[in-house]
């Protein structure tokens, strides 16, 4: 690791925040730009190093930070009871204002919802970072939006700095081969939740708690949640279907997958059926074509949750038919016979951890409101992490 | 999940390749799973917790007819069964439930138990069928299992089939009365699997 190339990207957050965001936006960045291109204390720290010097060399050197801002960020305080910002040895503030000072891109990254979080005033926050307020922020609310923010925000930063371009062209063209280690490294505390999966995905399901609390009002036996509607249920299998019928595209995966989804329109016999095999054909070729495969997939999904949607609104039949399709791809998607898959977890500070090698980690739940006061949050999906010869 | 301060650590290899999964809780908790899904709450409360049967004394005399009946949905040829068992309490469900997992382990059966979260189990569970001839999930007290939970607990990859087509899926749930199961079996017709009931009596 002494010759890595230098990190890009620094994640700059606080830990008692809005873990769950944090953890999506440093998951999908190494999903784009590659591990070595991002840089967050918990992950890329080793044990034992002297870490302030790092992190100022690191906030100085990567040309973009982004500070992450959940509802805590500007009133977290010290167990003295002060506002930790206002401490000059707050390493949040002490990163920011190197990263400013060397000219870097600092971009607000806006945790929430409108009404939860802002970039702060000019006024709450101290002199050193005062031009951070300044800059253009951008918003990751929960929610099914952020399948468009957050390859957004990819897409910007790809735009912004011309070296992550390259890397990014660089990681979508690298394929595992036989023989080759995959680790994954996944760390959760501050009372956090980690979902993560290795090949595997993680979804975010964030309507089915709302759903449940106005849905069909039936008794809650298990546990001390409502029965979830029927309805949602469709909707995570309507989401989780798309998802895994886009990863597919340019893929070795793509024709078992493509059969699968012919036949589940077919047994489904709606208007316009025929025409869906030309459709996938005519997607999976603008994938296969494109310079951003990611960029092009995630803009694919929302068109193909909407015909899955529609299908199982039309022939409720054919739900299982939606989870045949991701069985389908998660065989096509094995890893390669002879790859060593590793995934290490540590668990810390009241944290908790649901990891799955080998299968999806499915969260339910509306990610902003949490009844208990930790939210849900989402990491790592397929296979990445970093890879060692 | 795991108990706090300990070590999940399965290591096995497949035709896959090799499967590592270590999992480190120095305060918190963590449910670790390889080749199957988790379906986890907003609120970091797992829908249901899958894991590995563990070896329970096993009952061969228990209820001689009903043990010979779930013998025989287990041989039978359906890739996929679902039988919902039941009777009053006190009936032997889980022992005959017991007793069937056990055989069914020592013919090279995969045997997994399915309970609604939260909940705790061991460590990480490496739940891949590797070369078992089929696989039973046992889900006890299903009747407290909200549908849509079993429902969704059909998608698992767990119950992912393997290329040759040949793997056989037996579920069996267990309950006090069988006033669940035709609104469950409604719902699982779009599997088309083989579905039956058995009632235990007093």
């Amino acid at each position: 690791m002494a010759d890595r190339r230098s990190h890009l990207i620094f994640i700059s957050y606080r830990g008692s925040d809005e873990n769950w965001a944090i953890e999506l936006v440093y998951a999908r960045m190494t999903e784009a730009f590659g591990d070595d291109a991002v840089f967050k204390a918990g992950n890329s720290l080793r044990f034992g190093e002297d870490f302030p010097p790092i992190l100022r060399k690191e906030a100085a050197s990567c040309p973009v930070m982004l500070v992450c801002i959940g509802p805590a960020w500007l009133t977290a305080t010290a167990p003295d009871g002060t506002r930790r910002l206002d401490s000059p040895e707050d390493w949040v503030r002490e990163e920011i204002a190197t990263s400013l000072q060397a000219g870097n891109y600092v971009v607000p990254v806006l945790l929430g919802n409108h009404n939860e979080v802002s970039v702060p005033k000019p006024d709450q926050v101290p002199e050193s970072i005062r031009a951070m307020v300044h800059r253009q922020a951008w918003q990751l609310a929960p929610g099914r939006l952020l399948g468009a923010t957050v390859p957004m925000l990819i897409d910007r930063l790809a735009e912004l700095v011309p070296e992550l371009a390259e890397r990014r062209r660089a990681k979508s063209t690298a394929q595992p081969a036989s023989g080759t280690t995959m680790t994954q490294h996944n760390e959760v505390g501050g009372n956090g939740l980690l979902g993560a999966a290795q090949a595997g995905s993680v979804y975010v399901n964030a309507g089915s708690a709302a759903q449940s609390a106005t849905g069909d009002g039936g008794p809650a036996r298990a546990g001390r949640r409502a029965d979830m509607p029927f309805e949602s249920e469709l909707t995570t299998l309507a989401e989780a279907a798309a998802v895994a019928l886009v990863t597919a595209m340019g893929t070795n995966a793509w024709t078992s997958v493509r059969d699968a989804v012919v036949a589940v329109f077919r047994r489904g016999g709606t208007k316009g059926h025929d025409k869906i095999g030309d459709r996938l054909d005519d997607h999976a070729s603008l994938v296969f074509d494109a310079d951003d495969q990611a960029g092009e997939r995630a803009a694919l999904e929302p068109f193909w949750q909407l015909r899955f949607r529609e299908l199982v609104n039309a022939a409720p039949e054919c739900a299982p038919y939606l989870a045949e399709i991701i069985r389908v791809r998660d065989d096509a998607a094995r890893p390669a016979a002879g790859t060593h898959l590793e995934q290490h977890t540590t668990v810390r500070d009241s944290g908790r951890a649901f990891v799955a090698q080998g299968g999806n980690v499915i969260m339910h739940g509306d990610l902003a409101a949490p009844p208990s006061g930790t939210t849900g949050r989402a990491s790592t999906p397929d296979g990445s992490g970093t890879e060692t010869a | 999940m795991t108990d706090p301060a300990s070590d999940g650590d399965p290591e096995l290899t497949d035709a896959q390749g090799k499967f590592e999964q270590r999992i480190h809780v120095e305060n918190g908790a963590a449910y670790g799973v390889i080749g199957a899904d988790l379906h986890v709450w907003g609120d970091g409360t797992p829908l249901y917790l899958l894991e590995n049967w563990r070896n329970q004394a096993a009952d061969p005399t228990c209820r001689i007819s009903d043990l010979g009946s779930l013998r025989q949905w287990r041989r039978d040829n359906a890739s996929l069964a679902v039988r919902w068992l039941y009777g009053p309490p006190g009936t032997g469900k889980t022992r005959l439930a017991d007793t069937l997992a056990g055989e069914s382990s020592a013919d090279n059966w995969k045997v997994v138990v399915a309970t609604p979260g939260p909940g705790t189990v061991p460590e990480g569970q490496d739940l891949r069928l590797g070369k078992a001839d089929g696989i039973i999930l046992i889900v006890d007290r299903a009747d407290h299992w909200p549908a849509s939970y079993l429902a969704l607990l059909l998608t698992n990859a767990l119950f992912r089939r393997r290329p040759d087509g040949r793997t056989r899926t037996r579920i069996l749930l267990i309950g006090t009365t069988a006033d669940d199961w035709p609104g469950l079996r409604h719902k699982l017709s779009g599997e088309q699997p083989a579905t039956s009931s058995q009632r235990l009596e007093p």
